[in-house]
Formats: structure tokens, C-alpha cells, sequence
């Protein structure tokens, strides 16, 4: 029999960040007693076969059961002599920010009386929003309340909602896969290298493969697809051939929100040629400046994105640790300038895009930048260029 | 086709209640006086309906269930009480 104090216990440590209800279950998924309003939980939401499918299988990790609507809970299995001795349910929480609120979103559509709206929003607002990491440690911990025994992350299940017709629909895509694999490979060789000629790599691939091949009834979410897949083979080659892994990151995160907001098919081939042409002048960047150490790179990487910041020595030295002697003289070193001088070129660098580009005033852009004030901008951007800032936007504007 | 009104009782068996929901060949409607109409067999639909499953007043006697057709009717009497019988 499994331990109540402990389990009790360890719903108690739970609830101490989120709320969450505790049910117990026996082998044959009869219900013990659970902390919530909702008894039969397992019967409720459908988990029934899913379990059952889980122990038949001789499973004992933990299961993450996840409703359509984003609904998740933790199924734990305690063990004695190898045989299933009782299944315990810790949830319902969200994963995701966004979950809660796309919810809400498809509550529009069922046009509910205020009352009916304010109890499920209430409902909704009560639910604990938890991170996917957090659960599965949560999933691990509750095994260990169960067994005594450790097991990792990678050993939890994840409950799949149809596997009988993911089988079925297999059979219907095409298995002609010819070439693509080598000319995959040639093309993120390309883009680890930096190779200038990627354009041409990449247009041999799109003449052998019109990319993912299933057919998901929806062209323009089928190319958001293949756009992101290129993004994710473009973004890990470019780590693998230097490119600092949190810029990286940064601008794949940044490219996908992009492509999820595209509503043409045109869009999303627009913006990928934009992606792989941004990171593409960036690795050229990295490759032309193989002598300068990843650390300098990425403080340099570090400096552009934090552009409109007050930036200080201290801030970029402690990132790696070093004195800020020692990285002054290693930055000036490999760059061939001072890090404040290197700071103030690309803030002026900026300067020049927003004064070309937009109608913010020259304080406004002096303050978004962290100058000082007006008259320093204005002396550094004049000693650089040799014209004032207005006059630098009269010749230039795009607007 | 013919429309059957049901009352929710104040002790319901929700677990029963959702399998025969979906045993059902047409929609079951939940209507309420405020202007409530939400289709059950769509998992949303059922959450709304079930977390509304702790106001018993509101649900016993503002509100009722709809469904069409002999066989559906027949298969909620087990759970529900019918109102009315209406023809179309």
C-alpha cells in the first residue's frame, strides 16, 4: 500500500507554489479519496484507457495527461514486488502562458451569458500555469515519493493523444525522400561555413523538395512549417560554425514569431529569405573575424542587442569572469579599438537607422540610446560623421 | 427532428452523464434563461458546462438540457429528467 503521509505530504509541498488537487486511485483505478470536488477525475477527462494502456505496457514512469483543451496532470504509479499497487493524480494545470489566454480566446465564440462567463473565467484564472520543466521535475519527485526510486527526466512519458491514427495516416505520405538528405546536409555545411554561394545550395534543395511532404489540408500553415524547419537547421548550423548560441537563439525566437504572424504564402517565402540572408551576414561577420576569441564575440553580440542600455565595462567583463583590466586589453587586443569607443560606434550606428527611418526627435533618439544628454550625441554623432544629426536625416530618410 | 427538453438534477452523475453525451448521435445542448447555448460533445463545451457544475441552483433551475431524436432521448432519460416533448 502506498505511503498516505507521504504522498499527502508531498501534494502539500506542491501546493505551496501551485494549486493543485491530489487523487488517489487503486490498481483497477477505483477511487481512494481525492482533495478535490471533482471525484472521478481519471472518468471524467477520458484518462481511463490511456492508464490502462500505460500499465498493460508495463510502464512504471510517471505520465503527463494532457486534455485538447491544454488541461494537464500528472499520473504517478506506485509499485510493490514489481506489481501496480496504486495511481495517484496530481493537476490540472496549464503549460504555457499562452494557453490560458487562447482559451479564453475560443470562449468568444460560444457567446456565454456574463454569468457562464465570469464562473469558467474564474475557473480558468484559478488554474496553475506551470512550466514544462517544473512539471516533469514535479513528475519525477512524485515517483520518488512513491518508489524511493530516482529516475530522469528523459524516463517520463508523455500520453500521446491518437497513436492509431498517426499509424494509419503514415501509410499516406509519400516515402520518396531521394536526395533530399545529401543536399540537406551540403546546405547547412553552407550555412556553418558562412559559404556566400548558400543561395544557390538553397534553391538546388527547393527544386528537389517542396519541403515537409504530409499534407495537413493548409498551404499557408504547411510553409510557416517548412520555414521554420529551415530556420531550425540554418540557426544550429550557424552555433556549429560560431555563432554566439544565446544570438543564436535569440534570432530564432525572433523569426518565428515573425513567421507565425504571416497570413500569405508570399510572406512567410519573403521572410525566409530575409532569415537565412540575416544570419548568412552574420556568420560572414564571424568568419572574417576568425582571430577574435567567442568571448569578444559574444560581448560584441551582447553590446548590439542591448544597444539601448547603459552599458559599462564592469557589466561585459563580469559576463566572463574577467577583470576589467583584462578584458579592456583583450578586447582592444583582438577588435583594434576600446570597448567604450567600440559601445559608442555601434550606438551612433543605430542612431543612423532611427534618423533615417523614423520621425523620433534627436532626443528621443539620444535618450533611447543612453546618451547622456542631447549635446553629447550630438558632438559624438558630428566628430563621427562630419554633419549633424538633421542633416544626416535630410540626406538620408527613407520615410 | 424531434426536440427533447431535460431538467439537471441537483445529484448527477457526471462521469455516466459524458458517456452518454457521447454515445448520443446528435448534438446535446446545453441552454440556460441568461442566453447560455453550448454544445457538449466538444471538449470545450463540456468544460464550460462542468466547472458552471458547482452553481447546482443556477444549473437545477435556470437552465436545461436539448437533444433530437428518439434514440438520444431515450439514452439521457436514464440520467435526466424530460421536460416537455416538442415537435418540429
Amino acid at each position: 500500500m502506498y505511503n498516505k503521509e507521504k504522498i499527502a505530504f508531498f501534494h502539500e509541498l506542491i501546493c505551496t507554489n501551485y494549486d493543485m488537487f491530489l487523487w488517489n486511485y487503486r490498481s483497477d483505478l477505483s477511487l481512494i479519496d481525492t482533495t478535490s470536488v471533482d471525484n472521478d477525475i481519471i472518468a471524467d477527462v477520458g484518462f481511463t484507457e490511456k492508464i490502462q494502456n500505460h500499465i498493460a505496457l508495463g510502464q512504471s514512469a510517471p505520465l503527463i495527461l494532457e486534455t485538447q483543451i491544454g488541461l494537464v496532470w500528472i499520473a504517478g504509479f506506485a509499485f510493490e514486488n514489481h506489481r501496480i499497487e496504486s495511481v495517484h493524480l496530481i493537476g490540472p494545470s496549464f503549460i504555457g502562458r499562452d494557453t490560458p489566454t487562447n482559451l479564453l480566446k475560443k470562449l468568444n465564440g460560444y457567446n456565454l451569458s456574463v454569468h457562464s462567463r465570469s464562473i469558467v473565467t474564474k475557473m480558468i484564472a484559478k488554474t496553475p500555469v506551470i512550466p514544462s520543466s517544473t512539471l516533469f521535475q514535479y513528475a519525477i519527485m512524485l515517483h520518488y515519493t512513491l518508489n524511493n526510486e530516482k529516475i530522469l527526466v528523459s524516463d517520463v512519458i508523455y500520453a500521446t493523444s491518437d497513436n492509431e491514427n498517426i499509424i494509419n495516416t503514415m501509410d499516406e505520405i509519400p516515402d520518396e525522400h531521394n536526395g533530399i538528405w545529401i543536399n540537406e546536409q551540403k546546405l547547412c555545411k553552407m550555412f556553418e561555413d558562412g559559404n556566400p554561394d548558400y543561395k544557390k545550395a538553397l534553391s538546388i534543395s527547393s527544386s528537389i523538395s517542396s519541403g515537409v511532404k504530409a499534407d495537413i489540408g493548409d498551404s499557408v500553415r504547411k510553409h510557416k512549417n517548412n520555414a521554420i524547419v529551415l530556420l531550425t537547421l540554418c540557426s544550429r548550423s550557424c552555433m556549429k560554425g560560431g555563432m554566439d548560441p544565446s544570438f543564436a537563439y535569440n534570432l530564432n525566437d525572433y523569426y518565428i514569431k515573425r513567421f507565425e504572424e504571416c497570413k500569405l504564402f508570399s510572406d512567410v517565402a519573403k521572410l525566409c529569405d530575409a532569415m537565412v540572408d540575416d544570419y548568412m551576414s552574420h556568420m560572414k561577420q564571424i568568419k572574417e573575424s576568425a582571430d577574435v576569441s567567442s568571448q569578444i564575440q559574444s560581448s560584441c553580440y551582447y553590446i548590439k542587442q542591448h544597444i539601448h542600455n547603459d552599458i559599462s565595462i564592469r557589466e561585459l567583463a563580469d559576463r566572463y569572469g574577467y577583470t576589467e583590466y583584462y578584458f579592456s586589453h583583450k578586447f582592444k587586443k583582438e577588435m583594434g579599438c576600446n570597448v567604450n569607443l567600440y559601445i559608442l560606434n555601434e550606438k551612433l550606428n543605430q542612431s543612423k537607422l532611427l534618423l533615417s527611418g523614423t520621425t523620433q526627435s534627436i532626443q528621443e533618439i539620444s535618450d533611447s540610446l543612453a546618451f547622456c544628454n542631447r549635446s553629447y550625441f550630438y558632438s559624438c554623432f558630428r566628430r563621427q560623421t562630419g554633419i549633424s544629426p538633421n542633416e544626416y536625416r535630410k540626406k538620408n530618410a527613407q520615410l | 427532428m424531434t426536440e427533447y427538453l431535460f431538467t439537471i438534477p441537483k445529484a448527477l452523475d457526471l462521469t455516466r452523464m459524458k458517456q452518454i453525451v457521447a454515445a448520443c448521435e446528435n448534438e446535446i445542448y446545453f441552454e440556460s434563461e441568461e442566453g447560455d447555448r453550448i454544445a457538449l460533445k466538444s471538449t470545450l463545451g463540456q468544460l464550460i458546462f462542468f466547472s458552471m457544475f458547482h452553481d447546482l441552483e443556477f444549473l437545477h433551475t435556470k437552465s436545461h438540457l436539448r437533444c433530437f431524436g428518439k434514440k438520444d432521448k431515450e439514452r439521457l432519460s436514464e440520467i435526466l429528467t424530460l421536460i416537455t416533448d416538442e415537435s418540429r
